[in-house]
């Protein structure tokens, strides 16, 4: 057994130099774990699933294994990396951009359907944070899927100032009992199958409202708190996300909301004054700014979507507390693609 | 990355190859010869047209200096598709210069 512990030793120190790692250790990915990983799959190891911008690396099954491996996921997470790979490789998720911006954001990964259950994924208490293997190990894995295929390394291809944590890892699923469906049948995926979506995300900001129990004070208090400079939003307008939790979910559904009634209050109160954003974020970055920005009068008050559907509503978290997740965006589109199991 | 250690040796390689990030320029023309110059918008988010605006200087600036020169807008490549090496020698048949508007 000492022996063995040495080798794994050696192996984990191995990984370092390589510059396989993001700084935590991982499992070295031996031939054995490998195959293990791709079970039934084996024998089409050297098959192309994807090739990742920006570094245009082509994805084999075996390498998205081996990287799954590292992670530390199970053979059954394999379908979830699988798919998630795909997502990225997708044109309309624009990896080129996402994977080498200097803006801190990162591939956010939601995980629906029966696949989420059967790997025993958390979408309650600390959905999105630490202590549960499959959230853990398969954001993780794409993650290094990221690094090592697409070759987004931070100082390299990856251009990103300060990141977030979500680098490690950015995985979660929805709250089993959501009043609403999930994204993926919002989508058009039947609940009886499983899907993935990647979103180009910003670090979760973390909203209280515990005051008043129903939709129009608790959306207030969302739409105040994201109607900031400063945000990619604020300028591109493209997609935002919340994650609301289990509490703040009931208050709005109980009174007959929908996700789209959500999407219409936001787009009408999440708002800036045109004013305030000239000179400010992105303004002037370059010439060719968005019109609206200089033909807007300066009080004009200019939603930061650009329609209510670039709202996306997800439930998750424990079964007390009214927060909900802000997950502000790259001004890109999220991508939702099957998992094959 | 350096996978190449005997400990390394023994693992699965999760890394795969990449375009170099470096590339040795053209070699370039001594005329431009009636063919046009294309513009190409390769800014990695080109829902910004950031890309746009500095193709519009470049044309304004290089069509003040020769008049004579004719310019079109050319999409990029989509995704990672085919190597760039590749798509530059493709292009470089069909067109005098590129002017390459990159970056984030």
């Amino acid at each position: 057994v000492r022996v063995e512990v040495e080798d794994t030793d050696t192996e984990i120190q191995a990984c370092y130099e390589a510059g396989w790692t993001d700084g935590l250790p991982v499992i070295p990915p031996t031939r054995s774990r490998v195959d293990a990983m791709l079970g039934r799959l084996v024998s089409e190891a050297a098959d192309v699933i994807a090739v990742l911008p920006p570094g245009g690396g082509e994805a084999t099954l075996e390498r998205v294994a081996a990287n799954a491996v590292m992670a530390g996921c199970l053979p059954s997470y394999f379908p979830v990396v699988v798919a998630a790979v795909r997502a990225v490789a997708d044109p309309e998720f624009n990896a080129e951009g996402l994977l080498t911006t200097v803006h801190s954001a990162s591939p956010l990964l939601l995980v629906n359907g029966p696949i989420s259950r059967a790997i025993g994924m958390n979408g309650e208490a600390g959905a999105l944070g630490a202590g549960n293997r499959a959230n853990a190990t398969i954001g993780r894995a794409l993650q290094l899927c990221c690094r090592n295929i697409a070759g987004a390394r931070p100082g390299e291809l990856d251009a990103t100032t300060l990141a977030h944590p979500g680098k490690y890892s950015y995985c979660f699923t929805e709250h089993p009992h959501s009043p609403w469906p999930e994204l993926a049948v919002d989508r058009g995926f039947r609940p009886e199958e499983s899907a993935v979506t990647v979103y180009g995300a910003d670090a979760p900001l973390c909203i209280v409202e515990m005051g008043r129990p129903d939709p129009e004070s608790v959306l207030t208090t969302i739409a105040a708190a994201v109607a900031i400079p400063g945000t990619y939003n604020a300028y591109f307008r493209g997609e935002l996300w919340l994650v609301l939790s289990p509490d703040h979910a009931e208050i709005i559904s109980s009174h007959g909301w929908s996700k789209a009634d959500i999407g219409r209050f936001m787009f009408e109160h999440a708002q800036l004054r045109a004013g305030f954003l000239r000179n400010r974020g992105l303004y002037g970055y370059h010439r060719n700014q968005p019109a609206w920005v200089d033909e807007a009068e300066p009080d004009e008050m200019i939603p930061i979507m650009d329609s209510p559907e670039r709202l996306v509503v997800t439930v998750s978290g424990g079964g007390f507390g009214g927060y909900t997740a802000v997950i502000f965006g790259l001004g890109g589109f999220s991508v939702t693609k099957r998992v094959d199991t | 990355v350096r996978s190449g250690s005997p400990t390394t040796r023994r693992l699965v390689s999760p890394v795969a190859d990449t375009h170099a990030t470096w590339r040795v320029a053209a070699a370039r023309p001594p005329a431009l010869d009636g063919r046009p110059v294309a513009l190409v918008d390769a800014m990695q988010n080109p829902r910004g047209l950031w890309g746009q605006g500095i193709l519009d200087t470049a044309e304004q600036t290089l069509g003040t200096a020769c008049p004579s020169l004719k310019f079109e807008r050319v999409d990029r490549p989509v995704g990672s598709g085919a190597p760039a090496e590749i798509w530059a020698a493709s292009m470089a048949d069909r067109y005098a210069a590129l002017v390459i508007a990159a970056g984030d």
